[in-house]
């Protein structure tokens, strides 16, 4: 009688642990694609923002022509840069073609420096700040991203869910580095009023006109 | 051997009250009392302090919308487009689920101005119009040191724009039966908000120190010396989107004014945020 009785409690103490690390699996799971989710949101989120800047740079490029018409050097760079911008298919060339478009772009605003009716015309300064403005929605939501990046990647390793988060399917998500050009961004001085002005790539600056 | 072990009690207890207060961290100016204003670098006069918190409870009532003006001394070496997004994000401003917060930040030490913008007023409010406004209404006043105007102005545009995305009139004069009573001595108020805190918090934890010593040497436990001050630790949102969590987001609501917790309840932000968009010029 006793042993049957000792069998009896072993095995419903071995369902009790069964159970338990069943449910905990399963909110662990939850929680694992929450947090999934959510690094998704933000991601799309970069994407929205970068597709925005995409498209208020042809706007730029026809403001800037109709001051500066023969600077066609910089013109067709960017054209260029575009269609490669969006012929690019894996990370590594959107990297280097989102690299390219930063290059190109801050020469164009070099090109302007010469042409102070341009800079004076408002339809210029309102494409600037809107161009400012997503340069730090960009900023923005990348850090939003590694902020969520960061939860989820230390989620995938906390105990328990580290045990089956890489069977399931669960990587780890990368983060954004600030690459070595916008983390040495000299601080322009400022001397009189100025807008603020994208420096593309580089962590927005407001530096005078 | 008994004298040891109370000083070893009341050790404990000094330390746990040193642990009990948040020591703030240095990054972004809290919010005030009043909220919808924090004049650190003194620029601002007290008639327009009083103009920004009565507008901008106002507007809040009616639609949850929340206009902040903050005139900013020292920017801790952050560019003032950092420290508008931390400090938007960190008091809060605009309705949580509507995101129709704005800050006005300026710093007249650095001479740069930064209008930001949350989610749902980008809308009605957009970067280029953030620019032309901030153009058009403060920068002939801040390019000639006027902060004072400069904002007034500003406020006043904006303040138009964001009813008239509502479909609302600005109010001529505001009922303040209820806002007044919230406005106690809006000078006072602001003097000692803006000293740092941090000397405070000492003077208060060497006084309950001393005189849980004190108690402890006269035998008598039943005074307990703690002051009758509320306040509130950092909250923690859950929501992981926000990166204030890399920012200390204190919002320290101590009541100055009497113990035993706040009269009437000081303004809070509606824990709007923003996804980075709006403008700024330097002057």
């Amino acid at each position: 009688m006793r042993k049957t009785n000792s069998a009896f409690i072993l095995i419903g103490i071995f369902i009790i642990l069964i159970i338990f690390f069943v449910i905990t699996g399963i909110r662990g799971y939850n929680e694992l694609i929450q947090i999934q989710e959510q690094v998704t949101l933000q991601q799309s989120n970069i994407q929205t923002q970068l597709q925005r800047r995409n498209d208020l740079i042809p706007n730029l490029v026809e403001t800037v022509k109709g001051y500066a018409s023969h600077e066609q050097a910089i013109f067709t760079d960017i054209a260029q840069t575009r269609s490669k911008l969006s012929g690019a298919t894996s990370i590594d060339e959107l990297t280097q073609a989102e690299q390219t478009m930063q290059n190109a772009l801050n020469r164009l605003l070099v090109v302007v420096e010469n042409y102070p009716d341009l800079k004076a015309d408002k339809q210029y300064t309102a494409l600037m700040d809107e161009l400012a403005g997503t340069e730090n929605r960009i900023q923005v939501a990348r850090r939003d991203y590694n902020e969520i990046a960061q939860a989820y990647n230390s989620k995938i390793k906390q105990f328990p869910t580290v045990i089956f988060a890489g069977i399931m399917g669960f990587e780890k998500a990368d983060y954004f580095e600030a690459s070595d050009v916008s983390q040495n961004a000299p601080i322009v001085s400022f001397g009189e009023r100025g807008a603020a002005l994208p420096n593309f790539g580089h962590p927005n600056l407001l530096f005078t006109i | 051997m008994l004298f040891m072990k109370k000083y070893s009690i009341s050790l404990l207890l000094s330390l746990y009250v040193i642990f009990l207060f948040p020591i703030p961290i240095q990054g972004i100016a809290e919010p005030t009392d009043l909220f919808y204003v924090n004049d650190s670098a003194n620029v601002i006069s007290e008639e327009h302090e009083t103009y920004y918190v009565t507008h901008g409870e106002a507007l809040n009532q009616a639609t949850g919308a929340q206009i902040v003006v903050a005139a900013i001394d020292d920017l801790e070496g952050q560019t003032i487009f950092d420290y508008a997004v931390s400090l938007f994000r960190a008091w809060g401003i605009g309705d949580k689920d509507k995101d129709n917060g704005l800050l006005i930040l300026v710093s007249p030490k650095e001479r740069q101005i930064y209008v930001s913008v949350g989610y749902g007023l980008e809308g009605a409010i957009n970067d280029a119009k953030v620019g032309r406004f901030i153009d058009d209404y403060a920068i002939p006043f801040l390019a000639e040191n006027d902060f004072d105007t400069g904002l007034y102005q500003l406020y006043n545009a904006f303040l138009l724009e964001v009813y008239q995305e509502y479909n609302l009139e600005v109010p001529d004069t505001i009922e303040s039966d209820i806002i007044e009573s919230n406005i106690i001595e809006p000078d006072r108020q602001e003097s000692e908000e803006n000293t740092p805190r941090i000397p405070k918090v000492f003077i208060i934890m060497g006084v309950i120190i001393l005189l849980i010593f004190i108690t402890n040497m006269k035998k008598n436990r039943e005074q307990n010396s703690y002051p009758n001050q509320r306040f509130y630790p950092s909250q923690s949102f859950g929501n992981r989107n926000r990166y204030t969590t890399n920012y200390h987001r204190q919002t320290n609501n101590h009541n100055r004014r009497t113990g035993g917790g706040f009269k009437g309840g000081g303004f809070k932000g509606g824990g709007g945020s923003t996804g980075g968009g709006g403008a700024g010029r330097s002057f």
